[in-house]
């Protein structure tokens, strides 16, 4: 135990502290401000352009009466119409409405660019119509009585209990269709680059001594269990670090009050997506990440020599990619509880991106999840057991030729 | 056990530092233990770096001193070097040398590869000779020298070559200028005859009588290897 925590923490520190970790870290991070800037430097913008004003000018109890509902909407320094006439030729507003009243009937007139804002309208218009029908009722000599039998308005009541389902429902529908393109899209991504840190990492030991030194002082099992258990723990790192980043991010955003209205009105969507990533499911993940770390240490050995070093993963690469594009095709045909997609959630390596579908698509209950997620771990614990046997073999082989010829020569030397 | 290979085998990322101090550990040694002894190490074989730098900012000579530095430090009690002296100049050969024999005094036992047959006549008590994976030679230095009788003579004398080679039991005569010759004898036995015709009673300035260097016996097995 002793040396496999030398060699375990030799090797998380010399990954931790390498220029390609921190890269690797905080360019996702550093990606999604550069988004999330973008998208508000773009939301600025279309604010700027949004920022409809226009100047009211003429009947002053309109224009008071207009301004408590729209101020955003109106230019209260500009008093008369040549003034609007003027300011509308800079284009500093976008019009300007006239409203005057000529043998008591208002009348109401907008000069603009751009036709009137929907919401400026609407609200004008119910202003003057109430104003005018306070003159119409005047020169009518109805009594109050009358008047008031003349404005009853028809009831209209509003039930949004079944909308409010729906919304729910369809934030939920939602919720789970990004979780589960998400879960696929880490999968896929964090498991091509740590296979190929890992089998970088061991092939470039092979076919240089360094190798015969090693085995001179640490058995290769315990040098094998350290070395792939530094980048499980690297790959944990980095999991940990975007986690306490999206909690801290939370939080932050949550004490903006624009932000506060979005996560509050998207409350549903919000915590179905989260409860369906922090379940289950990242297990699934994590489980996927680590039996391609431990193959990828195998196609690591198995490097013809250290030149080949970049390419020793490509077996694994070639066969995750497979399996995203199998999982991506599953999802997008609606057939992700297809005989095939079934059968794969339970193969090692599938079940990692196949079952959060399932699990996801509720077309596979917990206990199935487990069963799924228990033949992986003994996967797991059965190639390391067995590989960490036949590792130095691999390792010490310098045989040339194809990748099965490789294996041969390096067990007939048993 | 310490282990020196014949090729490099250092993590060039490491620094000197963490490099030695990362084997020791596998080794069994304290992380506080060795990085109280690295720095007389660096000092003891010259080596031109501090214990910050990284192994590939190393010339290749100085790599392979940290080698050495890593398969001695942590004290062990069997040694295997496998052509330890490629790459190093007579000096930082002769540092090596020192500390093989340093080691050895302390109480290790040193198996040691060389197709260096000076390095191994000065180095080693006890010699074995493999050909083709099999032992051809096998015993201390002395004893595999007098297997094969002491034939070559050194000596220093006013006679021709040509009366040197017409004495009895001599095979060959090489002039290595300035009156000395070198002479191989077919039998050992003559030697007492070739100094009496030698020296004719008189002092002579040089006669020694040897058998072949390990040198001379290594060709004559790669020889036979050849044949």
């Amino acid at each position: 135990m002793h040396k496999f925590n030398i060699v375990f923490m030799r090797n998380y520190l010399l990954h931790l502290k390498s220029k390609s970790f921190i890269a690797l870290l905080i360019t996702p991070i550093i990606s999604v401000l550069i988004s999330a800037g973008i998208g508000v430097l773009v939301a600025g913008s279309t604010n700027n352009f949004d920022n409809y004003q226009v100047a009211v000018v003429g009947d002053s109890s309109v224009k008071s009466e207009l301004v408590s509902k729209d101020k955003d909407s109106i230019d209260t320094s500009i008093k008369s119409e040549s003034t609007a006439k003027k300011e509308l030729k800079k284009d500093n507003i976008d019009g300007y409405i006239k409203v005057s009243k000529e043998n008591n009937q208002y009348k109401v007139n907008f000069v603009g660019s751009s036709s009137l804002d929907s919401d400026v309208k609407t609200d004008l218009l119910a202003i003057v119509n109430q104003k005018q029908s306070e003159i119409n009722v005047k020169n009518s000599n109805v009594t109050n009585e009358q008047y008031k039998q003349l404005s009853v308005k028809p009831a209209f009541k509003s039930s949004i209990t079944d909308k409010e389902k729906k919304q729910k429902t369809d934030q939920t529908s939602s919720a789970n269709t990004a979780s589960i393109y998400v879960l696929m899209f880490i999968s896929y991504f964090f498991t091509i680059i740590y296979a190929s840190i890992m089998s970088t990492t061991i092939a470039k030991e092979k076919g240089t001594k360094i190798s015969e030194v090693i085995f001179s002082s640490v058995s290769p099992s315990t040098y094998f269990s350290g070395k792939v258990g530094a980048v499980i723990a690297l790959m944990a790192t980095q999991m940990v670090i975007y986690t306490g980043v999206g909690v801290v991010a939370y939080f932050i955003l949550n004490m903006d009050p624009f932000f506060n209205s979005l996560f509050t009105s998207q409350h549903v969507l919000i915590s179905t997506f989260v409860g369906n990533i922090f379940s289950i499911n990242i297990l699934f993940i994590f489980i996927g990440f680590v039996i391609s770390i431990v193959l990828a240490a195998i196609c690591g050995s198995l490097s013809a020599n250290v030149e080949g070093a970049s390419k020793s993963a490509q077996p694994l690469v070639f066969l995750i990619l497979f399996i995203f594009v199998l999982s991506f095709n599953f999802v997008n045909n609606g057939s992700s509880d297809s005989i095939f997609s079934q059968v794969g959630s339970y193969i090692p390596l599938f079940s990692s991106f196949l079952m959060p579908i399932r699990l996801i698509n509720h077309n596979a209950n917990l206990f199935e999840g487990i069963i799924s997620l228990l033949i992986a771990i003994f996967f797991i614990a059965f190639v390391t057991y067995k590989f960490s046997n036949v590792y130095k073999l691999f390792m010490l082989n310098s045989e040339e030729g194809s990748f099965f010829k490789r294996i041969k020569s390096a067990l007939n030397n048993k | 056990m310490g282990y020196l290979p014949e090729e490099r085998s250092l993590f060039e990322d490491l620094t000197i530092e963490s490099q030695i101090t990362y084997f020791a550990e596998l080794k069994g040694r304290d992380k506080n233990w060795v990085k109280e002894r690295i720095n007389s190490w660096l000092q003891r074989f010259e080596v031109k770096g501090e214990t910050k730098d990284k192994i590939k900012s190393l010339s290749k000579g100085n790599q392979q001193k940290v080698q050495l530095i890593c398969t001695l430090i942590h004290e062990p009690k069997l040694v295997i070097l496998d052509e330890p002296f490629s790459g190093l100049d007579p000096v930082n050969a002769d540092l090596l040398k020192k500390e093989i024999i340093r080691t050895k005094e302390n109480g290790a036992a040193i198996i040691f590869s060389s197709h260096d047959m000076n390095n191994v006549e000065e180095l080693c008590d006890h010699v074995v000779m493999l050909r083709n994976g099999n032992v051809v030679l096998n015993g201390s230095v002395d004893e595999i020298r007098n297997q094969f009788g002491k034939k070559h003579v050194f000596v220093t004398t006013d006679m021709s070559v040509n009366e040197l080679a017409a004495l009895d039991g001599v095979s060959e005569v090489v002039d290595r200028g300035h009156n000395r010759y070198k002479i191989t004898l077919s039998d050992e036995e003559y030697g007492k005859a070739l100094f009496k015709a030698v020296s004719r009673g008189e002092y002579i300035e040089e006669f020694s009588q040897q058998p072949p260097t390990l040198d001379e016996i290594f060709r004559e097995k790669a020889v036979a290897k050849h044949a």
